[in-house]
């Protein structure tokens, strides 16, 4: 597979670095708000509260930002970021282990399944069409008067992300918001490929439920 | 009556996304193909997974707070002086 998408991605990366060695506020800004949402979320896998998350995310930056000669670009600088980060994250976390553990990326492998519920599909011994659809979706109808990107649509889906466990929760918001490639998530995240991938189904999964389950019959077509 | 090949509509909404990431055999690519161009249903469905995702790209992000930015912006400068530049 071409890696065009990674050659671009180290060029765009060297001159954020060359900017930020040169003092420019504005790049580091700029990266600061970029990945804040991703290394919230991170944080949160492993730390107990919004607060110590912050706290984290901070002590990584001042890391990036003492370290900063020091980046030879052998890694991406997006890694290198995360991994500080989660680094620091896992020991700030077993440091403030509460008495219930806290949720971990360890145990969602496994096998996927269930995204929809049983009952939507005809039977396994269905004599035509053994479990296909008994009730198929309905087009969500995405038009100016009844708009799927509504601020109430929006607020559905942001509540729906924030309600998924947290390592369903990160995978979405990295892939699908912020636009990592899959390899950079495993990656940063230290998991295999197969792991991203159900954290990813599943999240997507939960969303579209939450979503069918809200949208109305002002949004069928 | 459009015809199915044996891909269960239940199994190709679990292959969704391995579909989707463009992992699948290209045998396995075809047979989703095949079924989805005689289920509406499933078209429909992988219709609703990308207004998911684009519906969830849209919603907003999670912001470090305004005093951990000015903070961290400060340290930078002072880094910057420090290095002589």
């Amino acid at each position: 597979m071409e890696d065009q998408p990674g050659k671009r991605a180290a060029a765009v990366e060297r001159v954020i670095v060359e900017r930020l060695r040169r003092g420019d506020e504005a790049a580091f800004v700029e990266l600061l708000d970029r990945h804040a949402a991703s290394m919230l979320r991170l944080a949160l896998v492993y730390c107990p509260s919004r607060a110590v998350a912050e706290e984290v995310v901070q002590d990584t930056w001042l890391v990036v930002i003492s370290d900063l000669e020091r980046f030879e670009g052998r890694s991406s600088l997006k890694g290198w970021i995360f991994g500080i980060l989660a680094n620091k994250a896992r020991r700030r976390g077993t440091r403030e282990r509460r008495t219930v553990p806290f949720a971990s990326l360890a145990g969602a492998e496994g096998v996927i399944g269930a995204s929809v519920d049983a009952d939507r599909f005809l039977p396994a011994d269905d004599e035509r069409e053994p479990r296909h659809w008994s009730t198929p979706p309905r087009r969500w109808h995405d038009s100016p008067e009844s708009s799927l990107a509504s601020a109430h649509r929006t607020h559905l889906v942001r509540e729906a992300v924030d309600r998924l466990e947290p390592a369903q929760r990160l995978v979405i918001t990295m892939r699908d918001l912020e636009g990592w490639q899959a390899r950079e998530v495993c990656d940063a995240l230290a998991i295999s490929e197969n792991h991203q991938r159900v954290l990813l189904h599943r999240a997507r999964a939960k969303v579209r439920a939450v979503l069918e389950r809200h949208v109305h019959e002002d949004l069928y077509a | 009556m459009p015809e199915h090949d044996d891909l269960a509509c239940q199994d190709l909404v679990e292959a969704v996304t391995c579909y989707l990431e463009g992992v699948l055999p290209p045998v396995e690519r075809s047979r989703i193909e095949a079924h989805l161009d005689g289920c509406p249903g499933c078209c429909t469905y992988i219709e609703q997974v990308h207004q998911t995702m684009q519906l969830v790209a849209r919603a907003a992000a999670m912001r470090l707070s305004a005093s951990t930015r000015e903070e961290l912006l400060r340290a930078f400068r002072v880094s910057r002086r420090a290095a002589g530049t």
